[in-house]
């Protein structure tokens, strides 16, 4: 596959914003921060959410990684990559359950144990599940949670 | 119902305890000539008359369409092995639960309206359908949902779905099903709201007309000798399809307006484990369609290819529809009278 000098930059640019990054998050911008997506999605974290996370990971183990659930939410330069950067911190929530309205109008839907989640809901709750919630010790060993990212729980916030 | 207006009108003979037996029809086979009638105490007689209109419901109109006549070895009308057929019948099951949310007003669900329910005391049903536009652009069978709260513990701990995780890998908990209540509780709450209960969904679904679902007569004889029936009742996937889809449609509407979340149980498993029960209802076997290759009974309910025989009740519907079919039946009926007097002029 012959690959052009545009394609190449945009590869090199993709690569370089989308590696989890220690440190201070940053606010948003035209990069992709996976710290600065987490932490906003932390805002809508239940305190009962890791259950739900931990049913869903069970079922989509595919998805058991901090880094892979945040940018399944909230894709790199996405039109929901742009609406959470330009959110303030108290809008998040509202922000995040228009996603969920969204999934529910384009089934995207995830069955929980039966219930039927939004998509988007199911992964928050597994990104809870994943990030220290009191259900936390019931993770299964192979479940990925990168050493760069240990860092961020909600306290951190 | 209607006893006292039969008892006093001059122009109505009704026998009790008489039991047709056999249709007898004229020499050319088009039309009925007289039925036998026998009683549980060895009295028999024959009737004859103008007009004929078996009303005995859509299992037994079958059974006495299908006893060999005179003529027919094949029985009454059923040249074309159309009678028996397209037996239908409305079932019933719980295969949801639903978590309200706070925006979601359920009063009408509740207290009175709910008691009113449960005793048959003529209180309004609330129901729950899907529009008939979505039932047309999902092809969807017709159903209906009475919700009625539910205890928690009712709620059952549906397996999670089967995964490749090992089982070591999978947390030892008993996360699944009071720990999701929890969490969408907590989701729905305002600090106003008292906790929300679970509502129960009791559902009626119309079944597909299904040509194999068949009543026949059976090697076993009643007690004049006749065969009894058989009934095949067998539901296609168009049926579990349909209760599927149903209910995902509902949990995807219910979920896009904010209403709150719902919790689907496997219907497959549900049908597989018979886990249903009929309304009895007994819809089908001797349907109405201009065609007699394809049904029994013609638009003005008479039998393809009989003059004088008229059937009347749910066994001529084409299709079942979820409604309890007793103001089709009804409608029907007055529509045949209507016709038959006529005819009389």
């Amino acid at each position: 596959m012959k690959l052009s000098r545009r394609d190449v930059v945009g590869l090199f640019a993709l690569s370089v914003f989308s590696l989890p990054r220690a440190g201070r998050a940053s606010t948003g911008g035209s990069g992709y921060d996976v710290h600065f997506v987490i932490s906003r999605l932390s805002r809508c974290f239940h305190s009962t959410a890791a259950i739900a996370g931990i049913s869903y990971l069970k079922s989509t183990p595919s998805e058991a990684n901090i880094e892979v659930l945040a940018q399944l939410i909230c894709p790199p330069w996405s039109a929901r990559h742009m609406q959470l950067a330009e959110a303030a911190m108290n809008e998040v929530s509202r922000v995040v359950a228009e996603w969920q309205r969204e999934d529910f109008e384009r089934a995207h839907i995830a069955s929980v144990s039966g219930w039927m989640l939004s998509r988007t809901e199911a992964r928050i709750c597994a990104l809870a599940a994943l990030m220290g919630t009191p259900n936390l010790d019931a993770r299964p060993k192979s479940w990925s949670v990168p050493s760069q990212t240990a860092f961020v729980t909600r306290r951190n916030f | 119902m209607y006893r006292k207006e039969i008892e006093r009108a001059s122009n109505i003979t009704t026998l009790l305890f008489a039991n047709v037996t056999r249709i007898d029809l004229a020499d050319n086979g088009r039309s009925v000539s007289q039925v036998h009638v026998s009683t549980l105490a060895g009295n028999g007689f024959f009737v004859s008359a103008k007009f004929f209109v078996l009303a005995t419901g859509a299992i037994e109109n079958a059974r006495l369409l299908l006893l060999p006549n005179n003529i027919q070895a094949e029985g009454t009308g059923n040249q074309n092995d159309r009678v028996g057929r397209f037996f239908m019948g409305h079932i019933e099951m719980t295969a949801a639960f639903f978590l309200p949310s706070a925006q979601c007003k359920m009063q009408l669900f509740q207290g009175e309206c709910e008691l009113g329910r449960a005793g048959w005391s003529g209180e309004t049903v609330p129901i729950l359908s899907l529009s008939s536009e979505t039932l047309k652009r999902e092809k969807l069978l017709n159903f209906t949902m009475e919700l009625s709260t539910a205890p928690d513990s009712e709620v059952p701990a549906s397996a999670v779905p089967d995964s490749d995780v090992p089982d070591s890998d999978v947390p030892d908990s008993d996360v699944p099903d009071r720990g999701l209540l929890s969490y969408l509780r907590e989701v729905f709450s305002t600090n106003t709201e008292a906790v929300s209960p679970v509502f129960r969904l009791e559902s009626a679904f119309e079944t597909a007309p299904n040509p194999d679902s068949r009543i026949t007569l059976s090697g076993q004889r009643d007690r004049f000798n006749n065969p009894l029936v058989s009934v095949g009742w067998q539901l296609t996937p168009l049926d579990s399809y349909s209760l599927r889809r149903t209910y995902e449609v509902l949990g995807h509407e219910l979920g896009r307006a904010g209403l709150g979340r719902l919790k689907v149980l496997s219907v497959d498993d549900i049908i597989e484990r018979g886990d249903f029960w009929s309304q009895h209802h007994h819809i089908g076997t001797t349907r109405m369609h201009y065609d007699p290759k394809q049904g029994v009974v013609d638009k003005n309910c008479r039998v393809h290819e009989i003059a004088n025989l008229f059937l009347a009740g749910s066994s001529v519907f084409p299709t079942s529809g979820s409604a309890t079919p007793t103001l089709t039946i009804l409608a029907l009926a007055m529509r045949l009278a209507d016709r038959i007097k006529d005819s009389v002029g």
